[in-house]
């Protein structure tokens, strides 16, 4: 029951680092033994010493952020990265996907093979793969797209899972809209489920929940990484008998991402707050989840600057005028709950009528082809999580993500209609078809998902 | 950690290499304390055994023993290159990065591209190769040489033309110093507009410099500096155009002008050397900021140009922002705000976090005119280390279509000659010299100025957006 | 499709075999050799209807109608046994209540055909599935939630309309979950096995001794192996059904055609139960109206118990093996039977007639004579009546057929 990850890019090894960092202090936290050798059986290995090595291969064109990354694992005395598990290059691949996907991929893929084979050999059990990486660049979206290929081909039955951190929207990477499109058509073939986080996103939680002035890459890296690592921890689930689950991604993907055509997930948590203000703070089950899920249906992912105006449909009428366009519908969700008393957090009682904003098990919220029943599950523990009392985190497969796809589609789209940057792609091996491929993918999906109301 | 070679044709690209030395020098000897050879260095210098004739390989991570610059300088006079040879820097390059010539162009585009460009083709390529052998991961040739000229313009295209023969997938930057309108050399609108062509057709990006631009920045940094008032004294150690702290003494003519291209250079490779929060790598440059094929030419802006001596917070850092998209700070002579943008790089050097980048980028967003296809279109860069003497500075990149008046005064110049066919013969009578090739430049120059201008038709009409797939439900 | 009937009976022969192993595979004990289902279909003698008997009861007991005791109760009573279990399922034949022993073997024109007959019924019915479910149960050990009994019947309600299409494409995609996760647990379960193997083993054992494994591991493979083996009889059963289902529709016809005289012993005991079918016309009326879509592929057909008034109830064959299940929106006619019945009891004193030397039948000469007289005007207004009803029906049928296969792709024979 070991998840082996890969780092892909400068992105994705910063977003790694920090993950691995706040699963290993929180596993290691306080008196909680099955949970704290759960917890480091999942992510790290133990060597004959008693160090812990992070399950990780880390894979980048360019040496500088695979340095940084196993410097600082190392500096930090609690854990490290493998000596051999990584593999990079001198040069980039140029924020150009086609270089990441047509050069660098099929030159390394033996090494790269080799360097995976050997981390999942050293798991009793692999409970799945899971590839972090950014869509913007060259790299992480060229390569990271090859990689999660030969990770399908390699190990066909195991449950993968794709975290991608989607960029700034006022760029970053000028052809990041293509690079992104590209990215996401072809995972959707062989991504079990596809997490995202966006830049935007989670630098408006570091400016206005976090309070933080001078907002870094590695504060943003910080928040990823507690959401993350909220989701991921171990966690006792439906399925599995009071212990904890043994089968994460597969019971993650499960809940979340059947049907081939949503594999979408977004998340969100709570509470954010800064360090500083835990102390003074008090946390109730029922406040958390009333805000969790209004945050969910209003498509906010900070509990500050909530519209609590946006409800969900009443009665069995659902048309688009009642709905609004603010009301977010999902799919399937996805209630992680951790800390203190939280056998006694009620999420879906509809009976009980003093509460009636904690019912995530409400149909409103839900499309109609899915019962409520089959699209709400919740995961507790009662281990609290990365000093957070109490920490509630909502996987979401909705329409959170509809408006920023449908956005750097269509930015994607323009920009191909002028053909700019499309000579530095094909000289590399893609074709104008690909570009069209993949555009025809992406509005399928932009299509479901806008069907789910 | 990858490496790039510097390539510095004629007489004034190697001026400016020699600044572009000695201030490299100064950045990393300001950094690199510990004295041991680091990849940062590595990617400009070589690690020498002197003892070792061959000029052997460079380990990583061991003391510098014998620096020596990755560079190829040619010059069809010997002047320039005897200089530095006689100078502090003479130990930086060793007989086989050198080519030289004894007679000169006589500014003549024709005996720079045809006579000696064929005559020395085998040397060339030989200096050439040896330099990338040197290296375990070329990424770059960097061109260093003016317009205006015949060595630097003629030999140095030809140059150009051979690195990409040779070598086509190492990425071509060129600096070209083009000729402002008083230039003293009568035939430069013909040097000039022959090496575009060169230039248009195999670079992967240009950077123009404009003489007059450096002038008024130099003059515009000495006004400052004399001017007396109480806090604006200048860190002379900081301005833009400052040499000190490097090996050559006294500041000759011109070098301060020199300098700044210098540091135009070391900012472009920034990021490539030392690390940061958000790299940015020269092919990034290429890939991001060149729609079209043809339309590589990015205007350079720097910021700030001098460090005033007493510290001032964030608000010079905003005004850093401010001022790289002002008329002052572009090393061309334009006015990019007026013009349409089709891509912008920044690359920030020193104490900077992305909240502060994007800050700035909000704030001056709605006052750049941006292509309809790439309204966002930024690519930014964030490197930790500063240069010397400032705590940050900021290099701006525009593919911008402000170019369009530089390129269109340059070809009234040149047709202002031709009509009369003045000083033709001189080219003419070069071998391999035809009149259509004169044509054929013009025409490409004319095709340049119409692309840039079809775009710039564009600026301030609302374009709709093209209409999306639709997909069947 | 023109097929020479020897590449026909080569093709039934392996789909019989098919059959048989897949019922083997299931546990089954007593399964006849295919050569003896074709026996069967020509009536084989005693011998084959033991195997039959033998099949049904096992059939039945191991599905669970007949239970353990009352097979030890009634012990050799293959007859009683089997009816009992067949009625349960909704089965009524006349042989099934013909009384039991009497002199000679069974009563009535009984033959092997009949039990195949059965057999079809109880195959179409779902038993076979039930078996299959029973057999996986015992065999795979690592089956943790309760397995929900296979149904392969679509629900009537079945709308192919978007929703129902998106909540299909969830289930198939978490069941392909559910299929990996299962999968990992078995290879980690192997794994663990093996380690656990290995430290069990005396250190002294090297490695090539390896083939003295321990019983428990031998006897779950061999549970794998058989599981396998299961599932794969049923993959290739399941894709030559429908020659199968073929085959039987000629068991039908046979057996409606099969003219009474050619049995010699034909007591019928008490009253008449049988439906004789010698009379030509009355057969060709029957075989029509039994060719006709009565009803979807086991839909169970319960006769009505008041209707039985002592006369004996027809079998009702559920002779739609052979079609496809689109067409079991079809009517089913009730009434038609019960004209049927009626007719046809009318008709028997007529046929008794014929019969002089069944001492049986002497009872019913006097009704004979006077049937006869008196039958002829109800007789004719029935036969008229059951005419018009058999049109009507036949135009309805046809018109839903016709709309069927408008929306079906493939070609469909429509029998006359």
């Amino acid at each position: 029951m070991s998840i082996v990850t890969v780092q892909l890019g400068q992105c994705g090894n910063q977003v790694g680092h920090a993950l691995f960092d706040v699963l290993c202090s929180d596993a290691q936290e306080g008196q909680r033994k099955v949970f704290s050798s759960s917890s480091c059986e999942r992510f790290f290995h133990q060597t004959a010493h008693g160090d812990l090595v992070a399950r990780a291969v880390l894979i980048d064109m360019e040496p500088k952020a695979i340095n940084q990354s196993i410097s600082r694992a190392a500096k930090s005395g609690k854990w490290r990265y493998g000596e051999t598990s990584h593999f990079s290059q001198k040069q980039g691949s140029g924020n150009n996907w086609a270089n990441g996907y047509c050069v660098h991929g099929p030159r390394h893929r033996e090494r790269v093979e080799e360097l995976l084979r050997r981390e999942v050999e050293r798991c009793d059990r692999l409970a799945g793969l899971m590839a972090i990486m950014s869509v913007a660049g060259g790299t992480g979206s060229g390569v990271g797209t090859y990689v999660t290929e030969c990770l399908r081909d390699v190990y066909p039955k195991s449950f993968i899972l794709n975290h991608l951190t989607w960029p700034y929207r006022t760029g970053e990477v000028i052809v990041q809209n293509y690079n992104s499109v590209l990215t996401l058509a072809h995972l959707y073939q062989l991504s079990d489920a596809i997490l995202v986080h966006e830049n935007d996103t989670v630098h408006r939680i570091c400016s206005q929940l976090l309070n933080i002035k001078q907002i870094s890459f590695g504060d943003v890296n910080s928040v990823i990484a507690h959401q993350l690592g909220g989701i991921l921890q171990p966690a006792l689930t439906a399925d599995s008998c009071g212990v904890y689950s043994r089968n994460p991604l597969g019971e993650l993907v499960s809940c979340l991402t059947c049907h081939p055509e949503y594999k979408l997930l977004s998340v969100s948590t709570i509470p954010q707050m800064p360090s500083s203000s835990m102390a003074y703070s008090t946390f109730s089950w029922p406040s958390l989840l009333k805000h969790l899920r209004q945050m969910l249906i209003s498509n906010t992912k900070m509990e500050e600057g909530i519209d609590w105006q946006v409800r969900p449909p009443a009665g069995a009428e659902r048309t688009r005028t009642l709905t609004g366009p603010s009301f977010n519908t999902s799919l399937a969700n996805l209630l992680i709950l951790r800390g203190k008393d939280v056998y006694s957090a009620e999420t879906g009682q509809r009976t009980d009528l003093r509460t009636p904003n904690v019912a995530f098990e409400d149909p409103a919220l839900f499309t109609s082809w899915l019962s409520s029943e089959d699209a709400v599950n919740v995961w507790k523990t009662p281990v609290p999580f990365n000093k957070y009392e109490k920490c509630a985190t909502l996987v979401s497969n909705s329409q959170a993500l509809l408006r920023p796809l449908d956005n750097m589609v269509g930015k994607a789209w323009n920009m191909f209609a002028s053909r700019a940057y499309i000579h530095q792609y094909l000289k590399f091996g893609i074709s104008e078809e690909d570009f069209l491929d993949s555009f025809t993918s992406l509005e399928q999906v932009i299509s479901s998902y806008n069907q789910l109301r | 950690m990858t490496q790039s070679v510097v390539v510095q044709v004629g007489q004034c690209g190697n001026q400016v290499g020699c600044r572009f030395w000695d201030l490299a020098l100064r950045e990393h000897a300001h950094i690199n304390k510990k004295g041991l050879y680091d990849e940062a260095l590595g990617s400009f210098f070589r690690n020498v055994d002197s003892r070792d004739c061959d000029g052997g390989a460079s380990v990583v991570g061991g003391r510098i023993q014998h620096l020596k610059a990755r560079a190829v300088l040619v010059d069809m006079e010997e002047g320039v290159v005897n200089e530095i040879l006689q100078g502090p820097l003479r130990e930086m390059f060793d007989s086989t990065q050198l080519l030289t010539d004894v007679s000169g162009s006589g500014n003549n585009w024709a005996v720079g591209h045809m006579t000696y460009g064929s005559a020395y083709r085998e040397q060339i390529v030989d200096k050439l190769r040896k330099a990338s052998e040197h290296c375990d991961c070329l990424q770059c040739f960097f061109l260093i040489h003016s317009l205006g000229g015949g060595t630097g313009s003629g030999l140095g295209t030809r140059v150009l033309s051979l690195l990409e023969e040779e070598f086509p997938e190492v990425c071509r930057i060129v600096t070209s110093i083009y000729p402002s309108a008083e230039d003293d050399v009568i035939t430069s609108p013909y040097n000039s507009v022959l090496a575009m062509r060169e230039l248009t057709e195999h670079a992967d990006c240009v950077l123009p410099v404009e003489n007059q631009s450096l002038v008024d920045i130099v003059n515009k940094i000495k006004r400052m500096s004399h001017d007396g008032k109480p806090g604006s004294v200048i860190k002379s150690e900081s301005t833009v155009i400052s040499g000190q702290g490097g090996l050559s003494g006294a500041e000759k003519p011109f070098d301060a002008m020199n300098n700044i291209v210098a540091n135009l250079l070391l900012n472009i490779t920034s990021s490539a050397r030392f690390e940061g929060s958000l790299n940015m790598d020269l092919n990034e440059i290429a890939m991001n900021l060149v729609p079209f094929p043809r339309l590589h030419y990015l205007v350079p802006s720097l910021t700030p140009l001098y460090t005033l001596a007493v510290n001032v917070p964030t608000r010079r850092l905003d005004q850093m922002f401010s001022d790289a998209f002002g008329k002052d700070h572009q090393l061309i002579r334009a006015e990019p705000k007026h013009s349409l943008y089709l891509a912008c790089a920044l690359m920030v050097r020193g104490n900077v976090q992305v909240s502060d980048l994007r800050r700035n980028i909000e704030r001056l967003k709605p006052s750049l005119p941006f292509v309809s296809w790439n309204q966002e279109g930024w690519k930014t860069g964030l490197c930790s280390v500063p240069p010397v003497g400032h705590s940050h500075s900021l290099l701006a990149l525009a593919n911008n279509t402000c170019v369009k008046p530089t390129f269109m005064e340059l070809r009234e110049r040149f047709t202002k000659l031709y009509r009369k066919k003045a000083h033709l013969h001189h080219y003419l009578q070069v071998e391999g010299m035809e009149q259509s090739l004169f044509s054929e430049a013009i025409s490409s120059l004319s095709s340049l100025i119409e692309e840039y201008h079809q775009l710039d038709a564009t600026r301030g009409r609302f374009m709709p957006d093209a209409p999306r797939l639709s997909i069947a439900v | 499709m023109q097929r020479s009937k020897a590449a026909v009976s080569v093709e039934v022969k392996q789909v019989i075999g098919a059959l048989c192993r897949l019922l083997a595979a299931t546990g089954l004990e007593s399964v006849p050799a295919p050569e003896n289902f074709r026996r069967a279909k020509f009536g084989g003698g005693l011998e084959v209807e033991e195997q039959f008997w033998q099949l049904l009861t096992d059939i039945l007991q191991t599905s669970g109608i007949v239970s353990r005791e009352a097979r030890a109760q009634l012990g050799g009573e293959h007859r009683a046994l089997v009816a009992a279990g067949l009625w349960q399922t909704g089965y009524h034949a006349d042989w099934m209540y013909g009384q039991g022993g009497g002199k000679g073997g069974e009563g009535g024109r009984f033959s092997s055909k009949d039990l195949l007959l059965a057999l079809g019924w109880l195959l179409a019915t779902g038993k076979l599935e039930k078996l299959l479910t029973q057999r996986i149960q015992q065999l795979d050990k690592t089956l943790l939630l309760t397995p929900t009994p296979v149904n392969p019947q679509l629900p009537n309600e079945f709308q192919l309309d978007l929703a129902s299409l998106r909540k299909l494409q969830w289930l198939i995609g978490s069941l392909r979950y559910q299929g990996r996760t299962l999968l990992s647990m078995q290879e980690e379960r192997t794994c663990l096995l093996h380690a656990v193997f290995f430290a069990s083993l005396p250190s002294s054992v090297s490695s090539t001794s390896s083939d003295q494994g321990s019983t428990l591991l031998r006897k779950d493979c061999a549970c794998m192996q058989q599981l396998c083996d299961l599932l794969e009889a049923y993959l290739k059963w399941k894709q030559v059904e429908t020659v199968f289902w073929t085959w039987m529709d000629s068991v039908v016809d046979c057996h409606l055609t099969d003219p009474v005289f050619k049995k010699p012993t034909h007591a019928p005991n008490g009253s008449a139960r049988v439906c004789h079918h010698g009379n030509r016309g009355l057969e060709k009326l029957e075989n029509m109206l039994l060719r006709l879509p009565t009803g979807q592929k086991g839909q169970r057909r319960v006769r009505e118990a008041p209707e039985d008034r002592g006369e004996g109830l027809l079998q009702c064959r559920s002779d739609t093996s052979c079609l496809p299940p689109l067409l079991s929106s079809f009517p089913c006619p009730p009434s038609c039977p019960q004209v049927y019945r009626a007719r046809l009891q009318t008709e028997r004193p007529c046929r008794h007639s014929s019969h002089p030397a069944h001492e049986a039948r002497g009872q019913a000469d006097t009704p004979d004579e006077f049937a006869a007289s008196q039958a002829a005007q109800p007789l004719l207004h029935t036969e008229a009546l059951l005419l018009e009803r058999r049109d009507r029906q036949r135009l309805a049928n046809r018109m839903q057929l016709q709309d069927m296969i408008g929306r079906l792709d493939e070609l469909v024979l429509i029998p006359p």
